[in-house]
């Protein structure tokens, strides 16, 4: 096998992970903001007084988008265009970015789903807000999980 | 006639009472937009790479564990803060 330089083509998939670890989280977090935002404003007309403790799963939300945030950062500031960047650290940093990406996506929609449902029901319960919490957590957690395997790969040295 | 005695009912209270919410999220929103990153950063020059001489790699790693701690951190904040908000009651029916 040949070590001379790597090959042209071996930015792409760096890029492409940098590109997709906060594309896709910025897609869950953007469901899971929209989905509990339509939630919030349903049940603001009737309590307006809990609007600040319905934000929560909007912060969540950006939380994931967070999570991609630092990931892109880290991928992007790893690339460089010297011979140093084999294909093997093109490939870790593409399944970087791709497993943030993807559970964050995975984790917005959780985040979305549930914060709409909960924040409906909390304005009728309040007693629902602390299980609507725990069950956030579990939903976040799924993009956590995405971006310890993201930073392992990332940081693998070649 | 309509019974006028005091009831717990919801006013639609003039704008001026969402000041205080709202600037309660502006701070966390804030917070939340430049603290990780910027901590990410910071960390990373300083406490990683300076005091603690690690490789630039490692450096990047332990500050992206910064990162998520801190924003765990305003996360547990803000639900800290939006528990103890008291909800404002409605003013009463007034009574002649």
């Amino acid at each position: 096998m040949s070590s001379d330089s790597p090959p042209e083509y071996v930015h792409f998939f760096g890029v492409m992970g940098a590109t997709s670890a906060i594309v896709f989280s910025a897609f869950g977090a953007a469901y899971g903001t929209a989905k509990s935002g339509m939630g919030i404003a349903a049940m603001s007309v009737m309590r307006p007084e809990l609007i600040m403790k319905s934000i929560l799963p909007v912060v969540m939300a950006g939380i994931i988008a967070i999570y991609g945030l630092v990931v892109a950062v880290l991928i992007g500031s790893n690339m460089d265009n010297t011979d140093a960047y084999t294909t093997y650290r093109s490939f870790l940093h593409l399944g970087a970015g791709l497993s943030v990406g993807l559970s964050g996506l995975a984790a917005g929609f959780a985040v979305g789903i549930v914060g709409d449902a909960g924040v409906r029901g909390t304005a009728q319960q309040p007693r629902l807000f602390v299980g609507m919490v725990l069950i956030l957590i579990f939903a976040e957690v799924l993009g956590l999980y995405g971006l310890i395997v993201a930073l392992i790969l990332s940081t693998k040295k070649s | 006639m309509a019974d006028t005695r005091t009831t717990h009912v919801t006013y639609y209270g003039p704008d001026q009472d969402n000041i205080g919410p709202f600037r309660t999220l502006l701070v966390f929103t804030l917070l939340m937009v430049t603290a990780p990153i910027s901590l990410y950063f910071m960390s990373k020059t300083i406490v990683f790479e300076g005091m603690l001489s690690m490789e630039e790699n490692d450096a990047y790693f332990y500050g992206a564990i910064v990162a998520v701690v801190v924003v765990h951190i305003i996360l547990v904040m803000f639900v800290v803060v939006a528990f103890r908000e008291k909800p404002k009651a409605g003013f009463p029916l007034k009574q002649d």
